[in-house]
């Protein structure tokens, strides 16, 4: 009977049927899988079974997508070409993935990272090597870590919503406040909200880490739902003499079907963000159109600082302020776009953007007409 | 000779004495009858004496919990038609659900709600209640 390696025509394989090679794979403390050059599973080792729960010859012959369900972290089904084995065929270069979560028929979903190579011989992919990770534990300790900011958050709220409440009655009409007074309470009150925000902004990101973000789709009109949050933004833009100025190619009566609450969050923040790093006087263009697959496109063009070409890599990462943003504005959390990146995407959708530093930037805002249909 | 309306009563229910302080400031303020409960366990007391108008609970409270109360308002003949607006500093998806379900009529994020608002939505939800 040929090493089960040698299905791959691997030339380290030996005939045996335990050979060393064999031994020492089944040996490691992950799973490792081999596909030949089709993604069908050649080789499967000990640990690999245990952690999927299932045996290499029930698999062998297989496609991932036979046995596997992949989920993305809010639990959407990954479509089979997405996996990594097809992708590393097709482009002959290794690829790795740490957000995923797997099952088997005979095991329960379990987060797991995947680092997945081409098997080269002769310069020619014969197949792939896929090394999983089970992420149990981590996933464990992530959760705690949410489940702390979810109560932190909380807690921070209560003395935050005294000092809002108690700034709201100094600055009501039964005090009376003069205007000095008025200009320090209206400090108070501003410096609280930032606070407020930024609390807020960290428990969106324990939902949104935890998978507890579920959107809500329904049937909404977009012409509307922008205009409705850039009247929301209008105040902040006047103050600085910032222009926002807004071109609807849509049709007013044409719906698509989102999450008005997330989507009004995104827009909302980006605009935000195009009218904070704009200088004053400048003017913020968005515009809201179909591209030619039909995805409805968002687009917010300002004539701020822009994006440098080392920083473009990290602004959607948790934390990230680019150097000239910071010089800027001193004060942001580094949450904002790490946070509208998660919620576009947890719509479907996506964000990319062009910038020239020193000049400006536009973000594009892509979300598709009609709610993602392979949910859990 | 027009007569002066009775003033509305509010009965809330706030463990937290800053908050419960600033809103019964504004609650007055805004032409209403408050009364005012730390706990639930006082709350009851107070609907003993009187039926209000409106209710105003926070979640977490020491005792018995706001999720619990609510339950236990909507099941009472004398307090289930008076509606309730939740006021918490819980924010999750799952809290809001269990308030709606339970028969809030409205759930309000504390630390996101000026008062002013907050007084907008008792007039929307007392002139509910008279129509």
């Amino acid at each position: 009977m040929p090493h089960r390696l040698a299905i791959m025509n691997n030339p380290l394989g030996g005939d045996a049927d335990r050979g060393p090679l064999e031994i020492i794979m089944d040996s490691l403390g992950e799973g490792l899988i081999m596909t030949d050059d089709d993604g069908r599973i050649s080789f499967m080792n000990r640990y690999a079974e245990e952690m999927f729960a299932t045996s290499e010859e029930e698999v062998r012959g297989s496609l991932f997508s036979d046995f596997l369900k992949i989920y993305d972290k809010l639990g959407v089904i990954v479509r089979p070409a997405d996996f990594l084995i097809p992708r590393v065929l097709r482009t002959g270069r290794k690829a790795a993935e740490s957000t995923f979560y797997y099952a088997s028929p005979h095991r329960k979903k379990f987060p797991a990272a995947v680092t997945t190579a081409p098997v080269l011989v002769d310069k020619r992919t014969v197949g792939t090597a896929s090394i999983f990770r089970n992420m149990q534990k981590e996933a464990s300790i992530d959760k705690a870590k949410t489940e702390f900011v979810s109560l932190a958050s909380h807690q921070l709220r209560t003395p935050l919503t005294a000092i809002k409440l108690f700034t709201e009655i100094l600055l009501s009409k039964h005090t009376d406040p003069n205007d000095e007074e008025k200009e320090i309470l209206e400090n108070i009150e501003c410096s609280n909200e930032k606070m407020i925000q930024l609390v807020n902004d960290l428990l969106n990101v324990a939902n949104m880490e935890a998978g507890r973000l579920k959107p809500e789709f329904e049937v909404v009109s977009i012409a509307d739902l922008v205009a409705g949050v850039l009247g929301e933004t209008f105040a902040v833009a006047h103050k600085r003499n910032i222009n926002i100025h807004y071109t609807c190619k849509i049709k007013d009566g044409v719906k698509i079907e989102t999450d008005p609450k997330l989507l009004r969050q995104i827009i909302n923040n980006i605009v935000t963000n195009a009218i904070e790093y704009s200088r004053n006087d400048s003017k913020v263009a968005v515009r809201v159109y179909k591209d030619r697959d039909k995805w409805c496109i968002i687009s917010v063009r300002d004539r701020g600082i822009g994006i440098s070409k080392r920083a473009q890599k990290e602004i959607f990462n948790r934390f990230f302020r680019a150097q000239n943003a910071i010089k800027f504005k001193t004060e942001s959390s580094g949450l904002g776009l790490y946070v509208c990146r998660m919620m576009i995407e947890a719509i479907g959708g996506r964000i990319t953007f062009k910038t020239v530093e020193g000049k400006g930037t536009t973000f594009f805002v892509c979300i598709p007409q009609q709610a993602p249909t392979i949910k859990t | 000779m027009t007569r002066t309306p009775k003033p509305k009563i509010i009965l809330l229910i706030e463990d937290n004495a800053y908050v419960s302080q600033s809103y019964t400031y504004f609650l007055k303020a805004g032409g209403y009858e408050v009364d005012i409960a730390e706990n639930a366990l006082e709350a009851r007391k107070r609907l003993k004496d009187r039926t209000p108008d409106l209710i105003m609970l926070d979640l977490i409270m020491p005792g018995i919990n706001g999720f619990d109360f609510l339950a236990e308002i909507k099941k009472k003949p004398k307090t289930k038609g008076v509606p309730v607006i939740v006021i918490s500093n819980l924010c999750q998806e799952g809290d809001v659900e269990r308030c709606r379900k339970l028969g809030a009529a409205d759930y309000l994020i504390k630390s996101n709600f000026y008062m002013r608002d907050v007084l907008d939505r008792i007039k929307v939800f007392l002139a509910a209640k008279e129509a």
